[in-house]
């Protein structure tokens, strides 16, 4: 069975960033998206989406959103990081086991964070994170300057 | 009405479901599994509102049927749960009923013997938030007269009473209070100093509830005339408060005897149908009538067998007697027409057969009008005892309905269920030994089945007899009962003086039969007659001893009206009423009760015929032979008295409680 469409999340310019918004449903029209693109959607909607924010789901999300504009230090930062990217990768896992129509390039195998550079005078922090699909395809999700201080 | 949609997160969870399928069936290549972001943007999104539109006609459904509708509704608000019952019969045209106001006499003290009047907006608080007002349509008036002395042992004047029908201000059962000082009244007289009820008032009826509205549902789906059972009962409930019940007794049952044809040939009797009885279980309300002893009455059965010609003597001469034939030719709708007569009653006065009365009773005409008339025995012509010169038919034969009969007074029509006292009020200077020391009338305490005896004496009390003269016709606005109190030698001691018959009718019962035998709602091939039930006149007296841990004692009174009302409320129909029901009614009722001592119950039926048969029992109530202790020996299948005719009725005289 072919895969079915997504709706593509993009990463918005850094020009364009509105606030610390930085993903999108598209900059003129809505594209669908399937294949290795589709996981690191889900995977990056999931990292993004703060913990109790969907009232159908209370449990969904991280608290990597969070970090947002708080007054943590950079090191409990990369930790929660870690522990979010850590825990999304089980959701998606918990969600697509026992599925049989999730195709094998939107399967996740594993995600990694493969950069974590820390910015002194935000302070903040940018990140990399490798994300891996059964079919050994890989591609990886920017996070880019997350300041750690409150605005 | 409150109603309320809830919707679970497992409800969310199936609409989302649903929601799922449908988008993966509309948009094939969408990908709407969980995680997704079209989940987000096209399930999730609408899931909620989903859910709630799926509970929203969830409930609609449920409030749509009344098998249902309690799961719908918060049952803990029974307003919501009798609106959204309301709502639903409301496609029936069941509408719930306001209720009623209950009626009742209220007694009056005044310290001076004057013309009282009492405005209709005067105000009598039996206790707070319980206010009853006059029942009356303008100022009542009560003449002097009709104030009755009070005396003491001294002979002294203590203060005179007198009555006041009075009415609820409000619908609602609270208002059947029991007898009592009013707490409070508008002043309407200086010299009045207290109102006071000394028989429990009874009528009202509150709101509808949901469980009676339910009751009558099955009818709601019926024509809305009077053709059948359930169309009579859907229609007479629809457009009446406070019929606790209806039976229809027609073509085919024991109880129909109006329909009966009989003469065919000797002992033959015929149905023939087109009869219906309606008889109607209402509360019961007291009200009384004042008629002249010996004057002339208006048949309530609106039969004109009466003939008069006052230019005429028909004792003299050549006598007319029973058997001629009065031959009308003129005066009526239908001429020439024959009438039998049956009785001469007087030398101007004439009665005629029942079986054939008078089409129209041309002295009720405006202007009266008279019938030509001769009389023979004859035929053709039936001139051979009364005619002009020549055989000419005289012109000044009246016919009427108005019989006037010594000793007697006619009653209204309509249901006499029993009579509570029956007295001359101005009675003469001889009847004196009669006359009662607390409000100077002359009582009847006495009812008989045969002419009340002259030998009656002051400590026996003097007597009355009840004659219903159309016993298929009894309990119906078409009864005619004569109360007699002439006696067996002096049939005219008491006429031209006014006797007053207090007595229990059934609330509202004009109106109904007004309605049933209105020419818009009358079934134009039928006679239909509303009617009470047979009374039965429940009598006992109960001794009781309380409990040796019980610390107060109980009210008398109290006790009596609640075997009262247990006797007015119980259906026959399920269950006879027995000594034991009672006995368990009492240690129900009032837990401090030990022992009730054994009794016996004594029970009047009060026949078609105006006849009281008389019962007792120690155990079950039943008109049976077995039981009858006096009275007359009627066949009552053919008076169609049944146990579904029957109506056991109990009051405060009847029923007297002692604590030993």
């Amino acid at each position: 069975m072919p895969s079915r469409f997504d709706v593509n999340i993009q990463i918005v310019p850094a020009a364009q960033y509105t606030g610390m918004g930085f993903y999108s449903f598209g900059q003129t029209r809505s594209l669908g998206v399937r294949g290795i693109n589709k996981l690191v959607n889900v995977f990056a909607k999931r990292l993004l989406t703060p913990t109790g924010t969907n009232p159908l789901d209370l449990t969904e999300g991280t608290q990597l959103a969070n970090l947002i504009g708080s007054n943590v230090t950079a090191t409990d930062a990369q930790e929660i990081l870690q522990i979010s990217v850590f825990d999304t990768a089980e959701a998606i896992r918990n969600t697509q086991a026992g599925r049989g129509d999730v195709p094998d390039d939107e399967r996740l195998a594993s995600a990694e964070i493969t950069a974590f550079l820390l910015i002194e005078e935000a302070p903040g922090f940018a990140a990399q994170v490798q994300i891996r699909n059964v079919a050994n395809q890989g591609l990886t999700v920017v996070l880019p300057t997350l300041s750690v201080v409150s605005l | 009405m409150s109603t309320q949609v809830t919707v679970t997160s497992q409800d969310v969870a199936l609409a989302a479901n649903f929601l799922e399928q449908f988008l993966t069936d509309q948009v094939n290549e969408g990908d709407f599994t969980a995680g997704t972001a079209l989940r987000d943007l096209a399930v999730n999104a609408l899931a909620a509102v989903v859910a709630f539109v799926r509970g929203d006609a969830t409930l609609i459904r449920q409030m749509q049927s009344l098998v249902t509708v309690q799961q719908a509704v918060n049952t803990s608000d029974p307003d919501a749960l009798k609106d959204a019952v309301t709502a639903i019969l409301s496609n029936f045209f069941i509408a719930p009923k306001s209720g009623r106001k209950a009626r009742g006499f209220a007694v009056g003290h005044s310290s001076r013997q004057i013309d009282i009047f009492i405005p209709v907006t005067t105000k009598f608080t039996y206790s707070q938030g319980l206010v009853f007002v006059v029942d009356a349509t303008d100022t009542l008036f009560i003449a002097a007269n009709q104030l009755i002395p009070i005396i003491d042992a001294d002979s002294t004047v203590l203060d005179y009473e007198f009555r006041i029908p009075l009415v609820a201000s409000q619908t609602g059962d609270a208002y059947n209070v029991d007898p009592s000082l009013f707490s409070n009244f508008d002043r309407f007289s200086p010299y009045v100093t207290r109102i006071e009820s000394t028989a429990k008032f009874s009528g009202g009826l509150g709101l509808e509830t949901v469980d009676e509205i339910l009751a009558r549902a099955p009818t709601a789906v019926s024509v809305r005339n009077l053709i059948n059972d359930r169309s009579i009962v859907a229609t007479l409930e629809d457009n009446f408060d406070g019929i606790e019940s209806i039976l229809t007794i027609g073509y085919g049952d024991p109880e129909m005897q109006r329909d009966l044809v009989p003469a065919v040939a000797p002992h033959l009797k015929f149905h023939v149908g087109g009869m219906t009885d309606i008889y109607l279980r209402m509360g019961l309300v007291e009200t009384e009538f004042v008629g002249t002893v010996g004057d002339v009455f208006a048949r309530p059965d609106e039969v004109s067998v009466m003939f008069r010609d006052g230019s005429q003597n028909f004792t003299g001469g050549s006598p007319v007697e029973t058997g001629d034939i009065i031959h009308v030719s003129a005066g009526l709708t239908t001429v020439p027409a024959e009438f039998l007569i049956v009785e001469v009653i007087d030398a101007t006065t004439l009665l005629v057969s029942e079986r054939s009365p008078f089409p129209v009773a041309t002295d009720e005409a405006n202007p009266p009008t008279t019938v030509s008339y001769t009389i023979g025995r004859v035929g053709p012509t039936y001139n051979d005892v009364r005619a002009g010169l020549g055989g000419i038919p005289l012109a000044t034969g009246v016919t009427s309905r108005q019989i006037a009969t010594s000793g007697r007074i006619t009653m209204p029509g309509g249901p006499v269920m029993d009579i509570i006292d029956v007295a001359i009020t101005d009675p003469a200077v001889g009847e004196a030994s009669f006359k009662s020391s607390l409000d100077g009338f002359v009582h009847f305490p006495n009812q008989v089945n045969t002419t009340p005896a002259e030998s009656a004496t002051p400590d026996q009390g003097l007597q009355f007899e009840v004659i219903v003269h159309s016993p298929p016709y009894a309990q119906s606005a078409l009864q005619w009962m004569e109360i007699v109190v002439g006696t067996d030698t002096n049939q005219t001691r008491f006429d031209t003086f006014h006797l007053r018959v207090r007595y229990r009718t059934l609330a509202a019962f004009a109106d109904i039969d007004s309605f049933v035998r209105g020419r818009l709602e009358r079934v134009t091939a039928a006679f239909q007659l509303p009617r009470g039930h047979h009374p039965v006149d429940v009598r006992m007296g109960i001794q009781y001893s309380l409990k040796s841990t019980a610390t107060t004692t109980l009210n008398n009174n109290d006790v009596a009206q609640a075997v009262i009302d247990f006797i007015n409320s119980f259906d026959t129909l399920a269950a006879p009423i027995d000594v034991s029901a009672i006995t368990q009614l009492l240690r129900n009722t009032f837990p401090t009760i030990g022992v009730v001592e054994p009794f016996t119950i004594n029970y009047d039926l009060r026949a078609p015929t105006g006849e009281v048969m008389s019962y007792a029992t120690s155990d079950v109530v039943r008109i049976t032979p077995t039981k009858q202790i006096s009275g007359p020996t009627l066949d009552l299948d053919d008076i169609g008295v049944t146990d579904r005719t029957l109506r056991y009725i109990a009051n405060a005289a009847g029923v007297t409680v002692e604590a030993l």
